[in-house]
């Protein structure tokens, strides 16, 4: 089976190594370095990299705070409005599927463009609307302050994703069996009630799965910060993986990205982590 | 469940509205796409006076359409091919033939689903120098299927558990090979699974701007992405040639989505289901 193993297994194996494992290595070798990507002189210069993260005095503090925060927004806003929009969506509406398909046609597009179209909504757009119906709410600089372009971007985030929390959750109400709900109902339960005490339960394993998603695609953030705000304005808008691209492609620092980009991956896994290991036992409790 | 028709009726009205709101972006986008700048700013929520196309034309030549569609496809097509094909092998023989390296191998590929691309990126632009593929598309593809073996490992391997052991055995009693089997019995079994993973990819890499941006650093090559990026770059503010880009741009992926809303749906539904 030697060669078996090697015609199946052998070019994955290699595809992974070359694209994964090396970068992966390499990225723990350089970010003991100050290499600036260009010069052939690499000096190795111990921990100072993290020294310099975690001292704040390179950006990338600033850059969690802010990818931290808006993580927390976006994903709470997400899954509630996900879960509204398929608990309407599983009634007996007309035009039910078109439109389930409205809401989730900004999921099928890149966040890059996204973010360009809702530029032109928040310079043109807002305004507009404000100017019609006489709103200040609207005729603010949507991208010119820091705290409006954190809901700038929350906006974006959450009309891009909404539509996915959406899909998996049809998929769970839509398996609940419909006997268990009208014998709550013969036993004198209110819709309401019924919704929080019986289907939302067990809908957990699926609320689990797009929490996860949610999450890490929040903190891996990037495409919308480019293309909607650029990090400004003054960088309070630079999410981890904006401060990393431009440590290492604009300011030549190379050393200090990759060790950055290491102390992301660790966040990552530490989040990720924790909210499997939490969402597993209380569905565990429930179920 | 059987709800009053008021209920019922303001429930629709809700959604309805939400669904006015969360369209019009892209409406106010594709309307204003068809008028002059200074009507674009002066009256972004009317109405073109009349729709003209002379800013598709600008747009079409600006941004090179049809060059920035090809690269797009090509690197798409050839990402997604590469990835089932690899994928779909590993899965297959990691889970008949359990070894001490499958089982490593198979563990590795799922961890590395929580590795961000921003992680590797730099080493892996040095390792594509090293290979001779730095700003080529050959070398973007070899990311891609590094990067997308994750995913596509995860999906096809519970394919691959659902299969009958039965048939193979029967086909290798017949006298088929191990590449026969694989090739005549277990991929097509596998075509579902294969299909939905396909879609799904296609709209990653379609849609992906990280992976080009720091891999395929070549005018000639740039992908839609990458040349609308650069487009916005250029001219700050020419919505006239920037609002139909858009258009075109998200066209392809709109019409797919269209065409194939159902699987698309059912395939986001699977991968949950199994996550």
């Amino acid at each position: 089976m030697l060669w078996g193993n090697l015609l199946f297994l052998g070019p994955s194996t290699l595809v992974f190594l070359a694209v994964v494992v090396i970068p992966f290595a390499i990225s723990i070798i350089y970010s003991f370095s100050n290499w600036n990507g260009i010069s052939n002189e690499i000096k190795f210069v111990g921990l100072n990299n993290f020294n310099n993260i975690f001292s704040g005095k390179a950006k990338f503090l600033d850059a969690f705070w802010f990818t931290l925060r808006i993580t927390a927004v976006t994903v709470l806003l997400i899954n509630l409005l996900g879960i509204l929009l398929a608990v309407a969506l599983t009634a007996r509406l007309p035009l039910r599927n078109p439109f389930r398909a409205a809401f989730y046609l900004p999921q099928t597009m890149g966040g890059l463009i996204l973010g360009f179209i809702w530029q032109f909504i928040f310079i043109a757009g807002f305004p507009a609307i404000g100017d019609k119906l006489n709103l200040g709410f609207f005729t603010q600089q949507w991208l010119g302050t820091e705290k409006t372009a954190f809901a700038a971007l929350v906006i974006v985030n959450v009309w891009q994703n909404a539509g996915y929390v959406m899909v998996i959750m049809i998929a769970a109400l839509s398996g609940i069996s419909s006997e268990l709900i009208e014998s709550a109902k013969v036993d004198g339960s209110r819709p309401l009630n019924t919704f929080l005490r019986i289907k939302l339960p067990l809908c957990v394993p699926y609320i689990t799965v797009s929490l996860f998603w949610t999450i890490s695609s929040a903190l891996k953030m990037f495409e919308t910060n480019v293309s909607l705000t650029k990090g400004g304005p003054y960088g309070s808008t630079t999410s981890m993986a904006l401060n990393i691209y431009n440590d290492a492609f604009a300011n030549n620092k190379y050393g200090l990205a990759t060790a950055e980009a290491l102390v992301f991956f660790v966040i990552i896994l530490a989040i990720t982590s924790v909210q499997l290991y939490m969402s597993k036992r209380k569905e565990s409790q429930i179920l | 469940m059987k709800k009053n028709p008021v209920s019922m009726l303001i429930t629709f009205m809700v959604v309805l509205a939400g669904v006015l709101i969360f369209v019009a972006p892209l409406w106010i986008m594709v309307m204003n796409s068809f008028k002059p700048l200074n009507e674009i700013i002066a009256f972004p929520l009317r109405f073109p006076d009349e729709w003209s196309f002379d800013n598709y034309v600008k747009a079409w030549e600006e941004v090179n359409i049809p060059n920035i569609m090809k690269n797009t496809a090509i690197v798409s097509f050839s990402a997604v091919c590469g990835v089932i094909i690899l994928a779909t092998m590993t899965a297959y023989w990691a889970e008949r033939h359990p070894t001490v390296y499958s089982r490593i191998f198979s563990s590795a590929i799922l961890l590395s689903m929580l590795i961000p691309f921003a992680t590797i990126m730099i080493p892996l632009v040095q390792v594509m120098k090293f290979l001779h593929l730095n700003n080529t598309i050959p070398g973007a593809v070899l990311a891609y299927w590094g990067i997308g073996l994750a995913f596509a490992f995860f999906m096809i391997r519970s394919g691959v558990k659902t299969l009958p052991y039965e048939l193979e055995e029967a086909a290798r009693i017949d006298g088929c090979g191990v590449i026969q089997v694989f090739v005549r019995i277990v991929f097509p079994l596998l075509s579902p699974v294969v299909f939905s993973v396909f879609v799904m990819d296609m709209f990653w890499v379609w849609n992906d701007f990280m992976i080009p941006l720091v891999l395929l650093n070549n005018q000639k090559l740039s992908t839609v992405q990458l040349a609308i990026n650069r487009l916005f770059g250029m001219y700050n503010s020419r919505w006239d040639i920037a609002l139909p880009a858009l258009t075109m741009s998200m066209l392809p992926i709109i019409v797919i989505f269209i065409l194939l809303q159902k699987k698309i749906v059912g395939g986001v539904m699977a991968g949950a289901v199994k996550g």
